[in-house]
């Protein structure tokens, strides 16, 4: 059996462990670190065309895949709503909560506000644990995709991929 | 038949078509582009998800304020757009078009067909009912029209349409039960799946519609397992009560007025089909016929303009306004950016594919 983003749209362990720009776990600061879930190399670059620190290189290959200079993220998340594939993410700790604060892209209706508690799902939609929304960046600020940003426990820093308030399935437990 | 002159005739305002008129106007060329919807913008016009490509190419805007950036530019530089306007066939005498129920020839020194792309459809007991219906339809129903065509969706192909079309009708509010594939992987990108595996929607390879029921629209689909002989595996059926079946299974270049005016074709697979062969300047095998976009074999919207773009300056340096330096000179950056974005694991054979027509073509003029 195939696993694997190619085959079920699920990266494997493998593969986001190779992701590039993946932030190793002790360089994610407070101020938060862009977590990119970019695998494959199409021709694509908003992502390093639009982050301000020049953190993200790809070059003029633009099916390279990108590649994260760490030290200069600075969190902004400006990325986060500019990559097409909505494969960015900014993760930071709060180490004295214990808990991770994760800023994705989200496109659906309705919005969450801040101090909702929301359901956070994994890379199949399934739910992993509530998390508490901190700030909801509204859409028009980035040309409709919002930026909401979400705190849970740490121990589910990578199991988390998304939100959902749109609807509930069965595959929900 | 009455007849008008022009001096460059392009058919098609999508990306290709206007990319091609921008380049052609700021050469000095007069521009006239006919296309037969009320909105400028082709393709762009029902996309409302943000664009791959290069950023150079509006990559990260949405496909609708593409086509609205793009037809802004053209106007600013005095293209005259002509909506509603059938170009109908490319004879001898000029092309053919019927425009406000009037019906006439246009002259043109030359003509750059920039006519996009036609959808493919597949067939299985029931894909006559209402409510089966292709990728097309229903992003024009929703995302123009706003109004979504069923509540209860299985999309058939999981290219990067079918998982676009999937995931838009994700954010109209319906709920999609499966995307089904045929082959034993994805075919669109792997971030367009994670949106919509990420939203709980299963993503089946090796499978296809068995069949659609009900009386008078969809009111169920059945879905089978493919073995590795392609034979149907008995008891590998699944039941999803849907109402709606959304086929997304590929894209082949619109080519008839090529043909009608005998241009040379090659069949390409990777591109879609047949195929216009033509010169690195997107000039197909018939003097003064230009070709470029999808039309030219089924790509994306960064390859359409950059191909726009080069058949813009061509046309407009074979009509005077350039000489062949310049033209070459202003045309290297888009060649080479073609190169660029025909690679990458997806694109491997589209610059093989590209190769071929060239050297095609360079066969034809011996
Ligand atoms: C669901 C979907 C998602 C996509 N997403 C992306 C993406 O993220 N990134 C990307 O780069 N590309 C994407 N594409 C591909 C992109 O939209 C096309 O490659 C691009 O639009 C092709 O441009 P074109 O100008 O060749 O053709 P089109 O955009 O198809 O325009 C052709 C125009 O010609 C007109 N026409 C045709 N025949 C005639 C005639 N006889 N007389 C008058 N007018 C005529 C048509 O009305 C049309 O307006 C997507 C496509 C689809 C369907
Ligand atoms: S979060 Fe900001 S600084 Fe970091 S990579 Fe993204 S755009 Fe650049
Ligand atoms: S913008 Fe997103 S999809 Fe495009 S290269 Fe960057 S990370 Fe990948």
């Amino acid at each position: 059996m195939h696993d694997g983003i190619l085959y079920t749209g699920v990266p494997n362990r493998q593969e986001l462990k190779n992701a590039p720009g993946i932030p190793a776990a002790d360089s994610i600061g407070a101020g938060g670190t862009a977590f990119i879930e970019c695998l494959q190399t199409i021709a694509c670059n908003p992502c390093e065309a639009n982050c301000p620190t020049g953190a993200i290189s790809i070059g003029a290959q633009i099916s390279n895949r990108p590649v994260l200079d760490a030290k200069k993220c600075v969190g902004c998340g400006t990325c986060v709503s500019k990559c097409p594939g909505l494969a960015i993410t900014v993760i930071a700790r709060k180490r004295d909560d214990a808990t991770t604060v994760l800023s994705l892209p989200y496109e659906y209706f309705p919005l969450p506000s801040a101090g909702d508690t929301v359901a956070a799902v994994d890379r199949e939609g399934r739910f992993v644990c509530d998390a508490n929304v901190l700030n909801v960046k509204p859409m028009s600020a980035h040309q409709s995709t919002s930026v909401v940003k979400i705190e849970f426990p740490e121990e589910y820093t990578f199991k988390v991929k998304s939100i959902n308030t749109f609807h509930w399935r069965s595959n929900n437990g | 038949m009455k007849e008008l002159e022009r001096e460059i005739l392009i058919i098609g305002a999508g990306p290709a078509g206007i990319s091609a008129a921008i380049e052609a106007a700021k050469a000095g060329a007069k521009v006239t582009v006919a296309d037969e919807h009320d909105t400028i913008g082709g393709q762009l016009y029902k996309q409302i998800h943000k664009f791959f490509g290069a950023a150079d190419n509006h990559a990260g805007m949405r496909g609708f304020e593409i086509a609205r950036k793009l037809e802004q530019e053209a106007k600013e530089l005095g293209v005259e757009f002509w909506l509603n306007t059938v170009a109908y066939g490319i004879f001898k005498e000029g092309v053919g078009i019927v425009r406000d129920g009037d019906n006439f020839i246009v002259k043109a020194k030359k003509v750059i067909v920039a006519a996009g792309g036609i959808e493919n459809t597949t067939a299985f007991p029931g894909s006559t009912l209402p409510g089966v219906m292709l990728a097309g339809a229903a992003q024009t129903m929703t995302n123009i029209h706003r109004v979504l065509p069923g509540k209860r969706m299985v999309v058939v192909g999981s290219g990067n349409v079918g998982l676009i079309v999937a995931y838009q009708m994700l954010q109209a509010g319906a709920e999609v039960l499966a995307v089904v594939e045929r082959d034993d992987h994805i075919g669109g990108y792997g971030v367009h799946a994670e949106k919509i595996r990420t939203a709980g929607v299963p993503i089946l390879t090796d499978t296809i519609i068995k069949c659609a029921s009900g009386k008078t629209s969809v009111e169920g689909v059945t879905t089978v397992k493919l073995g590795a002989d392609g034979a149907e595996i008995a008891g590998s059926e699944q039941e999803f009560n849907a109402d709606t079946v959304i086929m997304a299974v590929g894209m082949a270049p619109l080519t008839e007025l090529l043909w009608n005016i005998g241009c040379r074709f090659e069949f390409i697979g990777e591109l879609g089909g047949y195929v216009p062969v033509h010169n690195e300047f997107m000039q197909t095998s018939v003097d003064g016929i230009y070709a470029a976009g999808d039309i030219t074999g089924v790509e994306e919207a960064s390859v359409a303009m950059e191909e726009g773009c080069i058949a813009g300056i061509a046309a407009a340096s074979a009509c005077g306004h350039i000489s062949a330096e310049e033209c070459s000179a202003r045309c290297a950056s888009h060649i080479d950016a073609l190169a660029v974005l025909e690679s990458g694991e997806y694109d491997g054979e589209r610059s093989a594919a590209r190769a071929k027509k060239l050297e095609l073509y360079k066969a034809s003029e011996k």
